[in-house]
């Protein structure tokens, strides 16, 4: 990977148009492609052979299966033209011209440049073809109807490739083609409006992902990243730590670990040029940022011999479960590698979404080798166990206003429960209007026509 | 005898200063520590002593340890359990206290050296005392009363190069970069 | 007609050995029930109950002491269980909870020598296992990946600093823990001066592994590890129920019932006393080298040889503690890292047992500190001496190999305990083969003492147990004088397993623990393929 980056270091435009030889360089380019756009992510389970799908993928309107792309010509795409394959990423239309499900985010796509989409064809072509028949998609009525996605296509899709922007620098708009048409960071931290497409004025403001927070990652003070260095921001991205201050976790960790740790640095550099300039946005009160919270504190002497086991404070779990790495006052180690409760990004949050989430799936981020990994305390601590300990943790070290979480939104969070039929309902509501208003306008039309 | 309090991140009452200022104050610190007391680090379990006068035992608890901020909490489990198994204890300890600020002694090196330690009950008072505070235990067995373990003063010399059991002090295999030839 | 089991097997204990068989029965997809004398505890709860203790001079203080599952000490109803009537005061580590006496052990994971297996053909001395190194080499693999073990697989365990030793059909699945500087440095010179010094492969994750975490280093892997780096047998009693075995806890089985030669149920008696008839295919005591004999006794069962309970070995052995000139610093790292092994196999064995120095890495402060209050040391003298010693404290655990002899044995006491049930009787004494041992050992603490330019501070420990009890159900190819046959398999009853140290006819000079494992899955891979 390091001889690839060395190659092609940073995006920027390739001379020559794609043709349907693969030569080495074009595979080589298409993989690095592949690997900033983290298409693994979605299209490779863990332990799977490599892009043969069978990834579910939970949504408001249920369960999705992503499919094999591999180049199998029965089960994955090996049948598949360069023009199918660049309408697929470009527009969003399968080769039976369905539309497809923007949950692949051919939105964000849209704005790859033929010749890398083909690149990233050809490497794909290049792997081996795996034979793994995806099923169908099941969605309840009526999302099962993909005509409709037409409609979320007007609201939400503006198709077309990325337009340098002539005023910015040169590190900026190859950010902007990493950050907008590949990584598409804005797929989990911008939030979305009623149709689950992204707000357009609240680019990065943070998000929900299942039961995690995609936190505001605009450059506002106090919600965003403004105060945190580029050195920070550089090095969270590349290794997923930001010593003493924040550590990747659940989703953002495997981004970290399968794509953005894997990039050259020259692009990480160019995602921070262009995140420097993101305009910045606070959509929840929030009144101090996420690392300025909580003290060192010192109960020991209080509960040493004064406990009830049968019947723990979360005082008493966080002794018994976190204070071995974390330390007693929650400090943790000296060299950071178990992370300060103190002054941490998750801890400090103004919703305890991932500090819940972290205990109950634990860590699992492994960058260049280096494996750091914290248990599933979920296995171990019943919901109202895990609740008792998050409000000790809020209490002692994190905004000590949100420390009331209850053993039943712990289930919830541990279940992933989607968002409630409210905005399913909202969704069809505002769909059904809008079909009213066009039978109506298609109506009032025919009659103008008449007379 | 001065101590400085700033020298590992596991120190207590902390305020909001970012960690990092706090490293640096104790990186600077350690050296000067080093040369001053290298047994007087401050453990992760002792609170900052307040201003109110201590009570004799109080007083003579932090008088022997050589620790003017021993947590009040600890000093008042040590005389329950000693007292649980001595009932005299306590008119011993006052009594020593009383020999201790009478002589005007000024602190435990020069009582160590004082007639007052070679006396035999005021020597076993004193080393009861003592060891309840650094061993955090008094007695044996089943009937053994704790007073403390992560506060146990037996720790706090060594509390910069090995763990207290079952805490860590650093990351997984950080013990096999490190090199002590060079210390003594 | 078929007959309606509870279950296709019965595993009676969830220690690492029961739960091993366990879980491996069940996922070859048979029905399963573990029955377990203590209770169920998490690991959080067990760790502030060491911390909370006060005396932690026995860590077994730290686990629950109930009186119907008695541990081997550290509380009132555990302290007098066991009843020894002879020379030693004989008193393994052994807990009663979900899965079993490996919440608190050091996890040394060694195999044995393909010579410590034929101690009789080749020194004269002792008991033959009747199968070989190559029948056991592949379940070792296998125990090494279920238990997760690190180690170096280029060492030479043998201790004659020759290539790597013995021989192993895969890699350990886990790299070896890095040595902290006390380990690196008397390695290098006791190495220098011609002792085999090296590293002890342990179950322990040098880096995450199957959703345990990393070793940081908290150096309190007994009484038990704070995060679950180091393995424990609960660790395989849940994957067991995961894969559909069902596990009662606090159920103390007090007879097997028998129906000709083959075993049809077990009674249980909950701590109230009510008690419960399991029947089952095929059965499975993996309740450790004390309490599997103890339940063949009370149920006169599998003793046609009058081998059981007999031949009881440990690996008793003694300690030194030396204060070396220059600061080492002790207490980095797990508590134990590496051995001496130039005694571990050779023609000497003919006369004198083989032997083992493990080199403790414990944090030392408490022995050092009582010692100086002990003398009358107060002051800031105090804390620099404390500092000083700890800094210097050499603690070496001594290990010698015992033979199985006859008059060393668990029999059932005249004392009941509170279920009514008799308490375990023991008498266990050491025989000239360890005190020779002994003797050369202690030369050896000698020459390490002037190896290291230390003082010798505490030469006379005594005899300590060494906590591996083996022999009490032996393994031979003869029913006149064994219990279990190569396959674990009691020779008198077809449908009866053992699943535990005491089956082991020799132990080497190593822990047994990765030894019982092997023997676990090999056995449990045998039941359910025919059960």
């Amino acid at each position: 990977m390091a001889v690839v980056a060395t190659l092609i270091a940073g995006v920027g435009l390739r001379a020559g148009g794609a043709s349907a030889a693969a030569d080495a360089v074009t595979i080589a380019r298409g993989r690095y492609l592949a690997t900033a756009a983290d298409c693994a992510g979605c299209h490779s389970v863990d332990s799977g052979p490599a892009f043969a799908g069978g990834v579910a993928l939970k949504t408001p309107f249920g369960t999705l299966l992503t499919p094999n792309i591999t180049p199998d010509r029965e089960t994955g795409i090996g049948a598949w033209s360069d023009e199918q394959f660049y309408r697929a990423l470009h527009l969003g239309v399968g080769v039976r011209g369905e539309h497809l499900y923007p949950l692949f985010p051919y939105d964000s796509y849209t704005k790859l440049r033929r010749d890398d989409v083909l690149a990233i064809k050809a490497y794909l072509f290049s792997l081996p073809a795996i034979h793994q028949v995806t099923p169908p998609q099941r969605l309840s009525f009526p999302f099962d109807q993909r005509w409709l996605l037409g409609w979320w296509n007007l609201l939400n899709f503006r198709a077309g490739e990325f337009q340098p922007n002539p005023t910015r620098s040169a590190d900026w708009n190859r950010g902007a083609y990493l950050v907008e048409a590949l990584a598409d960071c804005g797929a989990c931290h911008t939030p979305r409006n009623l149709t689950l497409g992204p707000q357009s004025d609240a680019q990065f403001a943070g998000a929900m992902v299942g039961s995690w927070r995609a936190y505001n990652i605009t450059t506002d003070p106090v919600g965003g990243i403004a105060d945190w260095s580029n050195a920070e921001l550089t090095s969270y991205l590349a290794t997923g730590v930001a010593a003493h201050k924040a550590e990747a976790v659940g989703p953002m960790a495997d981004v970290v670990e399968h794509s953005l740790s894997l990039l050259p640095a020259q692009d990480i550099a160019d995602i921070v040029s262009y995140m420097r300039l993101v305009p910045g946005i606070r959509l929840r009160t929030q009144g101090q940022s996420r690392f300025s919270w909580g003290r060192l504190n010192n109960p020991v002497i209080d509960i040493r011999g004064n406990e009830n086991l049968e019947h723990p404070t979360g005082r008493t779990l966080y002794y018994g479960n976190c204070a071995a790495c974390h330390g007693g006052n929650g400090g943790g180690t000296t060299d950071g590698a178990y992370p300060s409760l103190v002054h941490n990004t998750v801890v400090g949050a103004s919703e305890a979404n991932n500090l819940v989430m972290t205990m109950l799936a634990g860590v699992h981020r492994t960058v260049q080798g280096h494996m750091v990994a914290m248990p599933a305390f979920g296995a171990v601590l019943s919901d109202a166990e895990i609740a008792a300990l998050a409000n000790y943790v809020l209490n002692s070290y994190g905004d000590p206003g949100i420390a009331h979480v209850d053993a039943a939104i712990v289930a919830a969070w541990r279940a992933e429960v989607q968002p409630t039929p409210g905005l399913v309902t909202a969704f069809w509501a505002s769909l059904g209007a809008v079909m009213l208003l066009l039978g109506v306008a298609a109506y009032g039309w025919r009659r103008w026509r008449r007379h | 005898m001065t101590y400085n309090i700033a020298v590992i991140n596991r120190d207590a009452d902390m305020t909001s200063s970012t960690r990092r200022q706090f490293l640096r104050a104790g990186a600077c610190a350690a050296g000067t520590l080093a040369l001053l007391a290298p047994g007087k680090l401050m453990l992760q379990a002792v609170a900052a002593g307040d201003a109110k006068p201590a009570t004799p035992r109080v007083a003579l608890s932090r008088f022997l340890c050589g620790w003017p901020n021993l947590d009040e909490r600890i000093v008042a489990r040590a005389f329950t359990a000693l007292s649980a198994t001595d009932g005299a204890f306590t008119a011993h300890a006052e009594a020593l206290w009383q020999a201790i600020t009478t002589a005007v002694i000024p602190d435990v090196s020069a009582f160590r050296a004082s007639p007052l330690y070679a006396e035999a009950t005021h020597r076993a008072t004193a080393l009861a005392l003592l060891s309840a505070f650094y061993l955090g235990v008094v007695g044996s067995g089943d009937t053994a009363h704790l007073v403390s373990y992560e506060a146990a003063l037996m720790f706090a010399s060594t509390q910069d190069v090995t763990p207290i059991p079952s805490y860590a002090i650093e990351g997984p295999g950080a013990w096999g970069s490190i090199d002590h030839a060079a210390s003594g | 007609m078929a007959t309606q089991f509870d279950a296709d097997v019965i595993v009676v204990g969830s220690g690492v050995l029961g739960s091993l068989t366990a879980h491996a029965l069940a996922q070859a997809g048979k029905s399963v029930i573990m029955l377990e004398a203590g209770p169920r505890m998490p690991r959080w709860q067990l760790l502030e109950r060491f911390r909370n203790v006060a005396d932690k001079s026995d860590f077994n203080r730290a686990y629950p002491d109930q009186a119907w599952a008695p541990k081997s000490s550290g509380g009132p109803h555990s302290d007098d269980y066991l009843q020894n009537v002879g020379p030693l005061d004989y008193r393994p580590g052994m807990l009663k909870l979900v899965g079993g006496t490996t919440w608190n052990w050091r996890a040394a994971a060694w195999r044995l020598l393909p010579n410590d297996m034929r101690l009789k053909t080749l020194y004269g001395v002792g008991r033959d296992w009747p199968i070989d190194y190559d029948a056991l080499e592949p379940w070792y693999a296998k125990a090494e990946r279920a238990l997760g073990v690190c180690g170096n697989t280029a060492d030479d365990q043998s201790g004659r600093g020759g290539a790597a030793f013995p021989p192993r059909s895969q890699d350990y699945p886990l790299p070896m823990l890095p040595w902290s500087y006390y380990t690196r440095t008397i390695a290098a010179q006791v190495e220098a001066a011609g002792f085999a010094f090296c590293d002890e492969p342990s179950a322990r994750a040098s880096q995450p592994y199957a959703g345990r975490p990393a070793c940081a280093g908290t150096n309190n892997c007994t009484p038990i590890c704070p995060i679950g780096a180091q393995y424990s047998g609960d660790v395989h009693a849940t994957l067991a129920e995961q894969a559909g075995a069902q596990l009662r806890e606090n159920a103390v089985a007090f007879r097997l019932e028998r129906a000709g030669a083959k075993i049809v149920a077990v009674h249980y008696q909950s701590p109230d006393g009510k008690p419960t008839r399991l029947s089952a295919r095929a059965f499975v005591l993996a309740a450790h080298g004390i309490e599997t004999p103890k339940l063949l006794l009370l149920s006169e069962l599998a003793n046609s040889s009058d081998q059981v309970g007999r031949n009881l070995m440990d690996h008793t052995g003694i300690g030194v503690t030396l204060l070396a000139r220059e600061a080492l610093w002790p207490g980095q790292g797990p508590v134990q890292q590496g051995a001496m092994l130039h005694w571990r196999d050779g023609e000497f064995r003919r006369r004198h047992a083989a032997i083992k120095h493990a080199l403790g890495n414990a944090v030392p402060n408490r022995a050092v500190a009582a010692r100086l209050l002990a003398q009358g040391v107060i002051g800031p003298e105090l804390d620099r001496r404390i500092r000083h010693d700890a800094a210097r404290t050499v603690q070496l655990a001594t290990a010698f190999e015992m033979l199985p002899e006859p008059s060393n044995r668990v029999s059932l006491s005249g004392s009941k305990d509170a279920l009514g049930l008799p308490k375990p009787q023991i008498h266990y004494d050491v025989d000239d083969y360890v005190r020779a041992a002994a003797a050369v050992a202690r030369q050896d603490h000698r020459r390490i003492a002037e190896i290291l330019q230390a003082d010798v501070f505490d030469a006379d420990s005594g005899w300590r147990n060494g906590d591996h009890i083996l022999g009490t159900t032996i393994m031979g190819a003869d029913p006149r004088d064994s219990v279990v046959d190569g396959d674990c398999r009691t020779h008198d009853h077809e449908n009866l397993f053992l699943a535990t140290t005491g089956v082991m006819p020799a132990g080497g000079v190593v822990d047994p623990t990765l030894t019982g494992a092997a023997l676990a899955l090999r056995l449990a891979d045998l039941l359910g393929r025919s059960v």
